[in-house]
C-alpha cells in the first residue's frame, strides 16, 4: 500500500468512527483515489525515465564533443556558442510568456543563458590562450550579464550576477597587481564581507531574488561558525593583512549593519543579523593581525570565540523560531551540536585513552544528541503553535 | 522582444568581437619566438595544457646566456633599490629567438633603446648577493629579475602526441607582438618546427 493510501485509510477510520461515510461511499471513494494514485505513480516513473534518458543523451553528446574538441574548427565552436546563447535567451523569454503558471522553466533557461556567457568567455580564452588574469574574465562576465537584469526580467539573472560579482571580488583580492589585493586572509573579514556586499548590491536590481538572501545567510552562518570553531580549537591563524580590501570590508559592514534586510535571511531579525556579524568579528578585532599565545588579549579572544559560537547558534534558533523558519532552527541546533562536540574534544581529547573513556564519550555524545534533538522538536512544536 | 534582441546582440557581438580582434592580431601582427621551459600537466576541468614558463621568466644578470645586462637594470632602477609593478620589457633577437634584453618604465620613451619588440609585463627587480645552488648558499652577486609576460598556459588537444618530453630543451612559443600589451601566443614549436596552433 502506498503512503498516500495509508494516510487515506487512517482518515477513513476517523470518518467511519464519526459516522461521516457509509461502507458503499467508502468503497467508491477508495477506488477513485486508487486510480488517482496509480496514474500519479506512473507519471512520476515516466518523468524519471524521460529525465534519465535525456541526461544520458546529453552526457553522451558532451563526451563526443569533448573527445573531438581539438578537431572542431574554432569558427564552428564560436558559432555554436553564439547560436546556443541566442537560443537560451529566446527560450527564457518565450517560455516565460507561453507558460506563465510555470515560471521555473523560463528561470532555468535564464540561468543557463547567464552561465553560457561565462562558457563563451572561457571558449575565447582557450582558443587564443588568454588566461593571464582570471578576474578580468569574470568582470567581463558580469558586464555582459548585467544588462539582462533589466532586459530579461528573470530572477535567475540576479543569481548569476551575484555569483559573478562574488567570484570577481574574491579573485581580485588574490591578484598581485590588484588595488584590492589582500596578502593574508586567514580570518572571517573577507569571507563574510564579499558575499554580503555582493548580495546587498544585487538586491537593488530590478528583479531581485529573495532566496539569494537565504544562500548568503547560509554562507555567512557556516563561515562564522567555521572560523570561530577552528580559532577556538587550534588558535593557529597567520597574519591578517587586508591591504586595500578593507574597502570591501567597510562597504559590506555598512550594508550588513545598516540594511541587513537587503543581504541577510528573512528569518534573522535586524538585531540577530547585526549581532551575528559583530560578534563573529569580535575575536579578530581583539586579536589584531596574529595570534600570540602569551598575550592576555589573544587568550581572551580565544575564550570569546568559544562562547560566541554557541551564543550565535542560540540567537539564530531564537530568531528563526519567532519567524517560523524550521530550516534555520535546524541549522542553529546543528551549530550548537558542532560547538559542544568540538569543545568537548578540545578540553578532554588528550585524556581520552583506553576503551572505557571512549565508551563513556560515546554515551555522553549520544545523550547530548538526544537532549538537543528533544529541544529541537520542542522548539519546532512551539513554532508550529505560534 | 526588441529588448531581448538587443541583449542577445550585445552579448554575442561583444564576445565574437573580442575573438575577431584576436584573429586580426594573429593575421597582421609581427611575430617572434620566446624560448620555454614548459611543464605538461593535466586537470579535469581545464583539460590538457602546457604551463609555458618562458626561460626569461626568472633572470639573474651576469649568468651565461642571459641577454639582460646589469647596467641596463641599474639604469632602469635609477635611484630605486628595487621595483615591483608593471613595466615594459624589450626583446632582442638571438639565434632566431627573442630574449629579454632591456627594461623600461611604462611612460619612458623607447627610441634608441636596444629592444626590437616591447611588451608589457609584471616585473620584480631586486639585488641579490647570494643564491642557492644544489642545496648550498653560494655567492652570486647580480640583479634578480622576475618577468611575468602573461604567457601562462597553452591548451593542447587531449590526444596530442608531443615530439619530445617537456623537459627537453628546444620548446618555443611563437607570439604576436601587440605594442605596449602582453604578447599573444600563437604557435607552439619544438626545435623550430610547429607542433600546435596556427
Amino acid at each position: 500500500m502506498s503512503r498516500e493510501l495509508k494516510v487515506l485509510e487512517r482518515h477513513f477510520r476517523h470518518w467511519r468512527a464519526k459516522g461521516l461515510v457509509g461502507p458503499e461511499q467508502e468503497t467508491d471513494l477508495k477506488q477513485a483515489s486508487a486510480e488517482l494514485v496509480r496514474s500519479s505513480t506512473s507519471s512520476v516513473v515516466r518523468i524519471a525515465l524521460g529525465g534519465l534518458g535525456a541526461g544520458l543523451l546529453l552526457a553522451g553528446l558532451v563526451l563526443i564533443v569533448a573527445e573531438n574538441w581539438g578537431a572542431i574548427p574554432r569558427y564552428a565552436k564560436l558559432g555554436c556558442w553564439a547560436a546556443l546563447q541566442v537560443g537560451f535567451l529566446y527560450l527564457a523569454h518565450w517560455l516565460g510568456e507561453r507558460f506563465e503558471d510555470r515560471p521555473y522553466l523560463a528561470e532555468a533557461f535564464a540561468l543557463l543563458a547567464g552561465g553560457w556567457v561565462l562558457g563563451g568567455i572561457a571558449l575565447v580564452s582557450q582558443i587564443y590562450h588568454l588566461d593571464s588574469r582570471p578576474p578580468n574574465g569574470v568582470w567581463l562576465w558580469l558586464a555582459l550579464v548585467l544588462p539582462a537584469a533589466w532586459l530579461l526580467a528573470r530572477r535567475a539573472t540576479a543569481a548569476v550576477v551575484l555569483t559573478a560579482l562574488t567570484v570577481a571580488l574574491a579573485l581580485e583580492v588574490g591578484e598581485a597587481d590588484s588595488w584590492l589585493r589582500a596578502t593574508r586572509v586567514d580570518s572571517p573579514w573577507l569571507f563574510l564581507a564579499i558575499p554580503i556586499l555582493a548580495a546587498g548590491l544585487v538586491s537593488w536590481l530590478p528583479h531581485p531574488a529573495a532566496w539569494l538572501r537565504e544562500w548568503v545567510g547560509s554562507w555567512v552562518f557556516a563561515a562564522s561558525n567555521f572560523f570561530l570553531l577552528v580559532f577556538g580549537a587550534v588558535q593557529e591563524f597567520d597574519h591578517t593583512s587586508l591591504g586595500n580590501a578593507w574597502f570591501l570590508v567597510a562597504s559590506a559592514g555598512l550594508l550588513g549593519f545598516g540594511l541587513p534586510a537587503r543581504c541577510l535571511p528573512r528569518a534573522w531579525d535586524g538585531l540577530t543579523s547585526r549581532l551575528l556579524l559583530a560578534l563573529t568579528l569580535v575575536p579578530w578585532a581583539i586579536l589584531g593581525s596574529q595570534y600570540d599565545a602569551g598575550a592576555p588579549s589573544d587568550t581572551l579572544a580565544v575564550g570569546l570565540a568559544w562562547v560566541i559560537q554557541l551564543g550565535l547558534a542560540v540567537l539564530v534558533i531564537r530568531s528563526a523560531a519567532q519567524a517560523a523558519a524550521s530550516s534555520w532552527v535546524n541549522a542553529g541546533y546543528l551549530a550548537l551540536l558542532a560547538g559542544i562536540v568540538t569543545r568537548y574534544f578540545d578540553f578532554f581529547g588528550e585524556y581520552l585513552e583506553g576503551g572505557t573513556a571512549l565508551a563513556a564519550t560515546g554515551v555522553l555524545l549520544l545523550f547530548i544528541l538526544y537532549s538537543l534533538e528533544k529541544a529541537r522538536r520542542r522548539t519546532l512544536r512551539k513554532e508550529a503553535l505560534a | 522582444m526588441k529588448r531581448l534582441i538587443g541583449l542577445a546582440v550585445f552579448q554575442v557581438v561583444v564576445l565574437l568581437g573580442w575573438a575577431a580582434q584576436n584573429e586580426y592580431v594573429r593575421a597582421t601582427a609581427p611575430t617572434f619566438r620566446i624560448p620555454l621551459q614548459p611543464r605538461d600537466p593535466y586537470d579535469v576541468l581545464r583539460g590538457r595544457y602546457f604551463i609555458l614558463n618562458p626561460s626569461d621568466a626568472a633572470i639573474k644578470t651576469g649568468l651565461d646566456g642571459v641577454l639582460l645586462p646589469a647596467e641596463e637594470v641599474k639604469r632602469f632602477l635609477g635611484t630605486d633599490v628595487a621595483f615591483v609593478g608593471t613595466a615594459l620589457v624589450g626583446f632582442c633577437p638571438q639565434e632566431q629567438r627573442h630574449r629579454v634584453c632591456a627594461l623600461a618604465r611604462s611612460k619612458e620613451p623607447l627610441s634608441g633603446k636596444p629592444g626590437q619588440y616591447w611588451s608589457r609585463a609584471g616585473l620584480t627587480v631586486r639585488w641579490e648577493d647570494r643564491t642557492w645552488r644544489a642545496g648550498k648558499e653560494v655567492p652570486e652577486p647580480g640583479y634578480r629579475v622576475h618577468v611575468d609576460l602573461g604567457l601562462d598556459r597553452f591548451f593542447l588537444p587531449n590526444r596530442a602526441v608531443l615530439p619530445a618530453r617537456e623537459n627537453e630543451p628546444g620548446w618555443e612559443v611563437e607570439v604576436c607582438h601587440r605594442p605596449g600589451l602582453t604578447p599573444l601566443p600563437r604557435r607552439l614549436l619544438f626545435k623550430g618546427q610547429p607542433v600546435f596552433g596556427d
